[in-house]
């Protein structure tokens, strides 16, 4: 009777370290993908506003040739850097220090080609004096505005899933289940450089 | 009396020592609040009147202008829902006036949750960042996309900003906004429905508390009948024999007093019974079902879903819209 009883009372015993370790797994593993879920919405975005500037970029160009007609290579810079940005993706599961390197390395080759010609326009008085084109300023500095806050949020929420995921005794889990830490933007690229101006 | 002379002693230290706190944790926030403003230091106006939008601890704009600003945008939010706020102040700092914005914006959540549809204004007048900023919410880039919100700075606000006419500036820009909002064809329709899924959210937390409400109270009575009519071991005879043989009513209860029954188990297997009393409760007059918290989700609806305690509806925004340096 007795060795019953303790049979018992091992098995509810059992049944519970079952339950709360089951508990334990689903919570954090649930709360991991939404983690990971919020990253790839900040990631895309990010990459909906630069896509949001490569889309601006036709226009633009169209814009100034009919003014700016001495600068067919800054505008030709800006076009092959759009040329290159625009094949440089990044499949938000796969946010590497590597890929987001090669991103951030694209998106501010256009970035510099960008405020080069901006520079360089400044000499055409007739050009900034059209509505068109100081619109399409106007809309390219919101769009510089958006990515800069879109970067700052991204690296926040990736900065979040990054400790998470990391912190014991999460990491265990993340480990088994294949959560990797995520790639941030870093502030010293070519994107956040200042354009030199020459005389 | 050594003791108590102690404690008297440590409350006046006390005492003074929080005054001390408290001057100095006041006073660098006056003289900061005279000068430059932070995201957190900015008067959300809204907090006392749901229909002030005007945030104006400088007083640059004049208080009849503020009066018409008000009105203007309560015509707007009440139209269309959108909620525009304008701040005026001198200095934010060294911020940067967009960072400001976005910043701001956040801070009080502009615009109704979800919709996303707030729109700040803001004015610094200090003349290494005099600047006139808007800052759309996500749902409002739509409709105020960056160039319009530029030309509307351009060419209503800045020819009286650069003369220093703030107010006037202020008053026109706004009145521009509006006359924009009201003629463009942001759908009205799209302030009704939109909460489908805040619905279904709704259902399943409703089925999830039923469950609850069912499975809680049904498992305690099996619980406790098992208790009641498992066989035990007779204390005679040593078999585990003794069931519940029923209960004998020895007073009843009536609605001032409680009654006493008595619980019969009797071994099936000697005849040996046990007898045992137990209270019944009072009677209750009350005989309906009781509801469990009746009142308990009332309070999410109607008072918005507040965006970070601020009386704005707890909008969103990315850092659109435009800057206009002067």
């Amino acid at each position: 009777m007795f060795k019953n009883k303790a049979l018992w009372i091992t098995l509810a015993v059992i049944v519970v370290l079952l339950f709360a370790g089951f508990s334990w797994v689903k919570g954090t593993y649930n709360a991991m993908v939404t983690e990971d879920e919020g990253v790839k919405t900040a990631w895309s975005q990010v990459e909906n506003q630069y896509q949001r500037r490569m889309d601006l970029i036709p226009n633009l160009v169209n814009t100034v040739k009919g003014y700016a007609t001495h600068e067919k290579e800054t505008l030709e810079g800006v076009v092959s850097a759009r040329a290159e940005a625009t094949k440089t993706t990044i499949d938000p599961s796969n946010l590497t220090e590597e890929s987001m390197k090669k991103f951030q390395a694209a998106q501010g080759e256009l970035s510099s080609a960008l405020s080069r010609l901006m520079v360089v326009l400044e000499r055409y008085p007739d050009l900034k004096a059209n509505q068109n084109f100081s619109e399409l300023q106007a809309q390219l500095e919101g769009i510089e505005n958006r990515i800069s806050v879109e970067r700052k949020r991204f690296n926040e929420t990736a900065q979040s899933y990054n400790t998470y995921i990391r912190s014991f005794p999460t990491n265990i889990l993340a480990g088994m289940f294949g959560f990797q830490p995520k790639a941030y933007f870093s502030a010293e690229s070519g994107a956040e450089k200042a354009p030199k101006v020459e005389f | 009396m050594k003791y108590r002379n102690k404690t008297g002693m440590g409350k006046h230290l006390l005492a003074l020592w929080l005054t001390g706190v408290l001057l100095v944790s006041l006073f660098p926030l006056r003289l900061s609040a005279a000068t430059d403003y932070t995201v957190e230091t900015i008067p959300n106006v809204r907090l006392s009147d749901r229909n002030n939008h005007v945030s104006n601890p400088d007083g640059i704009i004049q208080p009849q202008d503020v009066e018409r600003i008000n009105h203007l945008l309560r015509i707007v939010e009440d139209s269309l829902g959108i909620e525009v706020a304008v701040v005026a102040v001198e200095s934010i700092g060294d911020n940067d006036a967009r960072m400001f914005a976005t910043d701001l914006f956040q801070h009080w959540g502009l615009g109704k949750k979800g919709k996303d549809n707030g729109l700040l204004i803001q004015l610094v007048t200090e003349p290494t960042q005099r600047s006139v900023v808007f800052e759309t919410g996500y749902g409002l880039e739509g409709v105020l996309p960056d160039a319009i919100t530029y030309r509307l700075q351009q060419k209503y606000m800045i020819p009286d900003l650069k003369a220093g006419n703030y107010s006037t500036g202020m008053l026109k820009g706004v009145a521009a906004v509006k006359n924009y909002l009201m003629a463009s064809d942001y759908e009205r329709a799209a302030m009704t429905g939109n909460n489908q899924r805040q619905a279904e959210g709704d259902d399943l937390f409703l089925w999830l508390f039923m469950i609850m409400v069912i499975i809680i109270p049904v498992g305690i009575m099996l619980l406790a009948s098992f208790l009641k009519y498992r066989p035990r071991i007779c204390p005679r005879c040593g078999q585990k024999t003794l069931v519940y043989a029923g209960q004998q009513v020895i007073q009843k209860a009536t609605y001032s007093s409680e009654g006493v029954a008595e619980d019969v188990y009797r071994c099936k297997n000697c005849g040996y019974t046990e007898k045992k009393n137990h209270t019944i409760s009072r009677l209750r007059r009350s005989t309906g079902p009781i509801i469990i918290g009746g009142g308990g989700r009332g309070g999410g609806f109607g008072g918005g879903f507040g965006g970070g305690g601020s009386s704005w509806g707890g909008g969103r925004s990315g850092g659109g819209g435009s800057i206009s340096r002067f």
